[in-house]
């Protein structure tokens, strides 16, 4: 019967020609997750799942080297899934049955493979001639690959790959090094890049929920600890309410348009024939919901109980990843979709903007607890990122995404120095507690001061450049009014980051602290954060054209 | 413009008016005579243990609930499919094999984890 | 009259792009001690005490390049653009590295690095067994490659990254103490007061960006014919603001007084001679636009007359060795830019830099007697220290002089032609105000060099006041003689060798039209300020060497209700406390407040919404995730309305 089928099939259609490259990136990560979910319930047979999967992807690795239009063209790829494959054997091997070394290792694999298919398809499909980004579309106008989703790919991809280091030693410490903590890592990871290249409602709930869901999980990681079942608990249940809320926008959108594509809500939203009540009501719950993921007044308030009570490094990514995910979705909603409503959400945002900003710096002042300080301050961020959002132009696009990727590199940074400090101390870091660190811990003390410095905005760091731009594309756009309430709120935070700056070097600890060096992956993981923190903000150049470039929406 | 939905509207208006007003006129116009046999909860013909109101499930009841939602829904999914199989060909038979594995390595997965035994 | 009209001069600096000669590696003057910092603090083990080394020769290496700079750009005049790679380039909005250098530039580059390469050399003996020896070099080496990328910038944002990066490494001088808590809390101050002006600054640098288009100095300065008079305007004030803070201006002068809790050597180089002269540096390099409004200029003019007034008061009634010298930091620092209001920038950077000549002398001076009195700083308890300490006693000697404003010592000639051009541009009542500042100036300081130096001992037996080493009291030396001859070979009458050098780099008076305020000349302006400086050295003669001081405090002459009040440095202090602090606190907790009642409330209070989704959330239990979720659709309730009255 099948065979019969197969047959007929083979003889009258031709296999239909996915755009592999549009979602080429997401490929490893989410094939890691899956194989390491199997390996996770293996226990001693491991290698039974391995050497399967390493057979499976050196022979697609090889079929991609050799098939295509001109052989050849698509070697990164196959190489990648090539070593991929060779790899998953050898690290089982390697890792000796402990299977969340193991599954550090691969996701991490998976995850540098992802940015060098990001690479591999900017450079070669996106700008086939030249710098000039060619947008394309896929999978039935589904997926947009142009500059938001390269950019957001770049982001999220970096902060998980960082977040795998930091978190290794800080999960084992507190053994909640559970298995799945990787997989679902990587599938929040993947929901956030498809976020940043939905080019439809649905895909876009999709990806939404994707992330969501894993990050619910993660929150909860620690199960003994009552402030992470709590996290997890809070997130979940005003998650849910911010995902119907969406949902509901997104059916009216539906109602009012007729279409649930991007390009076509947005050609459809000017129309005359359009009922611009019902759309209109479809923006507001749409805002509604992305604000919620974005952390924006008044849907900010879960934000701190979740990034106090999680564990601190699910804290890092959500704050990093999730952040330049939502906003790469609000992006390409507003500037795509609803270009004709301009006069009804740039006031709104703006509005909410400036709220997030003040609101976000002032409660940080009267905050004990480094984790929810940090919180705060990226309440403030979001508001900050939002002006870039609020200019509505080509600048303001590039400026919120560049402001992003240096909001994730300085908040990886603090939350990396974090972990360390919670690891010196077996428990959570108060203000307090950082009395004398900077005599204790020099080198950790500085880093951290380094990126609160970025967090802040001070020169030589990348979130001084993050915030120029931003503030910049808001003057052009007339936004002079926001970007005064921006300056205004980023002295209040300095004062706030300069008082853990304070504590670190200018007080005295009654009792010193003496807890183990930080280990090597932590080491690594908040050393090259703090130093791509330095390097955006002396020479931005490179990533900072990209993210102009990456101003090309596929429209 | 909104007038296009007022038939909508009007079918949500009639929709609840009648199973709000069946419910009335039912409770008003039918006769009762209650005796304690016809009030007592139906369990299989066993007289209930406890007063179900406020007892407490265990876990296990909503783990399978949840897994059953999830692989059903799942499920269901392939009957559509199925139907159009032919129209779809490769594309759909591809994509139904990937997701039948991701579907899968879940189960494999739950099982591995012992998310299907009882105690 | 001939003066005025000698004094407008129309040559304007030609721009240069140039990569040859010294311009071409002047890139390396702030690289070098940025490398020097670097492997100070990466090779501290190792270096040990030679880390000294390695920073002192970082700076005598910047020292070397800015005089080959100089020496470049004096023997061809004009302004040069040493182009670097691309900063920031975004979206039209271009920023690069690019250095502008011209004479403006060299003069600071050589005050920053001379000096600065004195302090270093003066700490190796005053830091002399510290626990944190080599990272106070390394500091300081930090500090130095900040300050020259701020004076080296060709645009107001390097400009700005210098600045921000010297209040970062002045921040970590100043608490580099900071076992005491109350050196930990001067940091602090210095940090955020700074802070306030920053966003003065940020938001003049928006408002230039959107009225210029760029940020460039070159191509700012080409627009300036037609810029409007009131953009100017505000740009002028924005601009202040920020050069108010870091040069210690009313209202935020506060921070300065407590810096001084900092090493003695790190107040010369950063409360004397370089940091706090960047405001005064901004606005001189800003001067082609603030000669577009005059009543900008003149407000500034008011604010350092009235800095100089204030803070010559407060010094009067200090008692810390360090605390007069700072507060006269604050009103010389006035008087540089009543200077720039009045329309002098070339006296004004004259000052700037005989004030870094003599200030840094009388700070290391400073330095020196409390190295030698065992760390005590009361000048009440010094006394006789002149025949103990020769050397320092007559370096003091001169700069007491210099500041005190007797010819032929430095600050007379920058003092005397910052009053005679007030005078000659028609500000009266600034000229008036200035020539009492300089009355005043004369007695605080001689009050404190005769406290410290003359009269008999009052520090009892168990201080051995010595002499300071080698280290130490070279540096004295060199800068007394700066201090002696500096003004003299500068520029010592009016249109000197100096103004017409500095002419073309500044911006251009001629077309103002400034009136004489009287008929009065120079020939009677000189003896006036000569005679303002008499009386104040007199006066303070009759008071602390004539009369019996050897009870110590109780004798100060000065009483009353006024001498409280100066005493308290007008109680600015503990008004700002209670002003910003209490206020931003109440903001925080009102905000927290709301945080936990009113979001909380909404579920509580009336309104149906809430109520029915308290109800309906009730089995979550966790009392606040419905407040959450309250408030959270509360706010869609809000947006959905606002939407709806605007498609309306």
């Amino acid at each position: 019967m099948l065979a019969t089928f197969l047959a007929q099939t083979a003889a009258t259609t031709p296999i239909p020609d996915v755009a592999w490259s549009s979602f080429a990136p997401e490929l490893p990560p989410t094939i890691t997750a899956l194989v390491l979910l199997l390996v996770a319930v293996a226990r001693r047979r491991q290698l039974l799942v391995a050497v399967p999967t390493a057979l499976l992807a050196v022979a697609a690795g090889v079929w991609l080297i050799a098939s295509g239009e001109t052989p050849g063209a698509l070697v990164v790829p196959g190489a990648v899934a090539i070593v991929l494959g060779i790899l998953a054997p050898a690290l089982v091997v390697a890792t000796r049955g402990r299977t969340s070394l193991l599954a550090a290792w691969a996701a991490a694999a998976s995850l540098v493979a992802a940015l060098v298919l990001t690479v591999w398809q900017y450079l070669t499909v996106l700008t086939p001639d030249g710098p000039t980004l060619v947008p394309q579309l896929a999978m039935a106008d589904a997926i947009a690959n142009d500059g938001i989703a390269v950019f957001t790919r770049l982001v999220v991809y970096l902060s998980a790959l960082l977040v795998i280091p930091l978190g290794y030693g800080y999960l084992q410490d507190r053994r909640i090094n559970r298995a799945e903590v990787e997989p679902l890592l990587l599938l929040a990871v993947v929901g956030m890049a498809a976020l940043g290249s939905a080019n439809d409602l649905i895909t876009l709930f999709i990806a939404l929920e994707l992330l969501s869901l894993a990050l619910y999980v993660l929150a909860g990681l620690a199960r003994r600890d009552r402030r992470s079942q709590e996290a997890s608990l809070k997130y979940f249940v005003t998650g849910s309410v911010a995902s119907a809320i969406l949902l509901f926008g997104m059916a009216l959108i539906y109602v009012a348009t007729g279409t649930v594509t991007l390009p076509e809500i947005g050609a459809a939203v000017g129309l005359v024939t359009t009922p611009r009540f019902v759309a209109a009501i479809g923006l507001a719950l749409i805002t509604v919901g992305i604000g919620f993921k974005v952390a924006l007044a008044p849907f900010h308030l879960w934000t701190p109980d979740v990034y106090q009570g999680a564990p601190t490094n699910v804290t890092a990514f959500m704050a990093a990843g999730t952040k330049a995910a939502g906003f790469a979705a609000a992006l390409r909603l507003y500037l795509v979709a609803f270009p004709d409503l301009e006069a009804l959400w740039v006031p709104v945002l703006a509005v909410l903007a400036a709220l997030t900003m003040l609101y976000g710096a002032f409660l940080a002042v009267v905050q004990h607890d480094v984790k929810r300080i940090l919180a705060y301050s990226a309440i403030s961020h979001a508001g900050f990122a939002t002006i870039g959002l609020v200019a509505n132009s080509d600048a303001g696009l590039s400026a919120t995404l560049w402001y992003l990727l240096t909001y994730a590199v300085s908040t990886l940074t603090a939350f990396g120095c974090v972990i360390v400090l919670e690891r010196r101390r077996r428990g959570e870091v108060t203000l307090a507690d950082l009395r004398g660190v900077g005599r204790s811990a020099p080198a950790i003390a500085g880093i951290l001061a380094f990126a609160l410095l970025s967090l802040a905005g001070i020169p030589i760091t990348a979130g001084y450049v993050g915030k120029l731009v931003v503030f910049e594309a808001g003057i052009e756009a007339g936004f002079t009014w926001l970007v005064l309430v921006g300056v205004l709120a980023s002295v209040v935070a300095a004062f706030f980051y300069l008082r853990i700056a304070g504590m670190m070097f200018l007080e005295d600890s009654p009792e010193p602290v003496e807890g183990p060096y930080p280990s090597f992956g932590l080491s690594v993981g908040v050393t090259v954060s703090a130093a791509l923190v330095l390097y955006l903000g002396i020479q931005p150049e490179l990533l900072l054209r990209l993210a102009t470039d990456a101003g090309v929406l596929a429209r | 413009m909104l007038s296009e939905y007022l038939p909508i509207l009007l079918l949500f208006v009639i929709a609840s008016a009648f199973a709000v007003g069946s419910l009335v006129v039912s409770s008003l116009v039918g006769p009762r005579a209650p005796n304690p046999t016809k009030l007592a909860a139906y369990e299989s013909g066993n007289e209930p243990l406890a007063d179900v109101k406020g007892t407490r499930f265990s876990v296990k009841f909503y783990m399978v609930a949840m897994l059953f939602l999830i692989f059903d829904i799942e499920a269901v999914f392939l009957y559509p499919w199925a139907v159009v199989l032919r129209e779809l060909g490769w594309f759909g038979l591809v994509n139904m094999t990937v997701f039948v594995l991701v579907l899968g390595v879940a189960f494999v997965y739950e099982i591995g984890r012992g998310g299907l035994e009882w105690d | 009259m001939i003066l005025l009209a000698a004094e407008g001069s129309t040559v304007t600096n030609e721009v240069i792009t140039t990569t040859s000669g010294v311009i071409g590696i002047a890139w390396l003057i702030p690289i070098v001690p940025l490398l020097g910092f670097v492997a100070v603090l990466l090779l501290t083990r190792s270096l040990m005490d030679r880390a000294a080394y390695v920073a002192i020769g970082a700076s005598a290496v910047a020292f070397l390049l800015s005089v080959g700079v100089a020496l470049q750009v004096l023997g061809d005049p004009a302004t040069y653009v040493r182009p670097l790679p691309t900063w920031i380039d975004v979206g039209g909005f271009t920023v690069t590295y690019d250095l502008y250098i011209d004479q403006l530039t060299a003069v600071m580059l050589l005050v920053v690095t001379g000096v600065a390469l004195l302090v270093h050399i003066y700490s190796v003996g005053y830091m002399e067994g510290d626990p944190r020896y080599e990272r106070f070099f390394a500091y300081l080496n930090l500090f130095l490659a900040s300050m020259l990328i701020l004076v080296l910038g060709a645009n107001l944002l390097t400009l700005f990254l210098g600045w921000e990066l010297v209040g970062l490494s002045s921040y970590l001088l100043i608490g580099f103490w900071f076992e005491k808590p109350e050196f930990a809390s001067a940091a602090k101050k210095a940090f955020i007061t700074n802070r306030v002006g920053d966003v003065s600054f940020m938001i003049a640098m928006f408002l230039a960006f959107a009225t210029f288009g760029t940020l460039g100095f070159t191509e700012m300065f080409a627009q300036t014919d037609t810029l409007a008079t009131t953009t100017a305007f505000a740009l002028i004030l924005l601009l202040f603001g920020g050069a108010a803070a870091k040069s210690a201006q009313i209202p935020l002068y506060v921070w300065l007084p407590d810096a001084m809790a900092g090493p003695t050597p790190v107040s010369a180089l950063i409360h004397a001679a370089t940091m706090v002269t960047a405001g005064v540096y901004l606005a001189v390099r800003m001067s082609p636009v603030l000669i577009v409004s005059v009543p900008g200029m003149v407000i500034i003019a008011w604010i350092g007359a009235l800095t100089a007034l204030l803070a010559a008061l407060i010094a009067m009634r200090q008692n810390d060795i360090k605390k007069v010298l700072a507060y006269s930091t604050v009103s010389q620092l006035g008087y540089m830019f009543m200077a720039i209001g009045v329309g002098a920038f070339r006296e004004s950077i004259f000052h700037l830099v005989t004030h870094a000549f003599f200030k840094g002398l009388l700070f290391l001076v400073a330095g020196s007697v409390i190295h030698a009195m065992a760390n005590r700083t009361d000048i009440w308890r010094m006394g006789g220290l002149r025949t103990a300490m020769p050397v320092t006693f007559w370096t003091a000697l001169i700069g007491w002089l210099a500041i005190s404003g007797v010819p032929p010592f430095a600050g007379f000639f920058s003092k005397d032609q910052i009053l005679t051009e007030a005078y000659l541009h028609g500000y009266g009542p600034i000229w008036i105000i200035g020539l009492i500042v300089a009355v005043l100036t004369a007695f605080y300081m001689s009050r404190w060099f005769f406290l410290i130096f003359l009269g008999a001992p009052r520090f009892g037996d168990e201080v051995l006041p010595h002499e300071s080493p080698r280290s130490m009291t070279v540096p004295l030396i060199v800068l007394a003689v700066l201090s002696a001859v500096g003004g003299l070979l500068l520029n010592p009458i009016h249109d000197g060798p100096f103004y017409r050098t500095l002419g073309p780099a500044v911006g251009d008076i001629t077309d103002i039209g400034y009136e004489p305020f009287g008929s009065l000349t120079e020939p009677v302006l000189i003896p006036l300020a000569i005679l303002a400086a008499v009386v104040g050295i007199g006066v303070a003669y009759l008071f602390y060497v004539r009369r019996d001081v050897s009870m110590g405090e109780l004798a100060e002459p000065i009483r009353g209700p006024v001498a409280e009040l100066e005493e308290h440095a007008f109680y600015v202090d503990a008004a700002y406390e209670s002003i910003f602090v209490r206020f931003g606190g109440a903001v925080a907790r009102a905000f927290a407040w709301f945080d936990a009642n009113v979001v909380d409330g909404v579920v509580r209070g009336a309104g149906a919404v809430a109520v029915v989704i308290g109800r309906s959330s009730r089995g979550i239990q966790t009392g606040l995730v419905r407040s959450y979720v309250a408030a959270f659709l509360a706010g869609a309730l809000a947006i959905v309305a606002v939407v709806l009255v605007q498609v309306r």
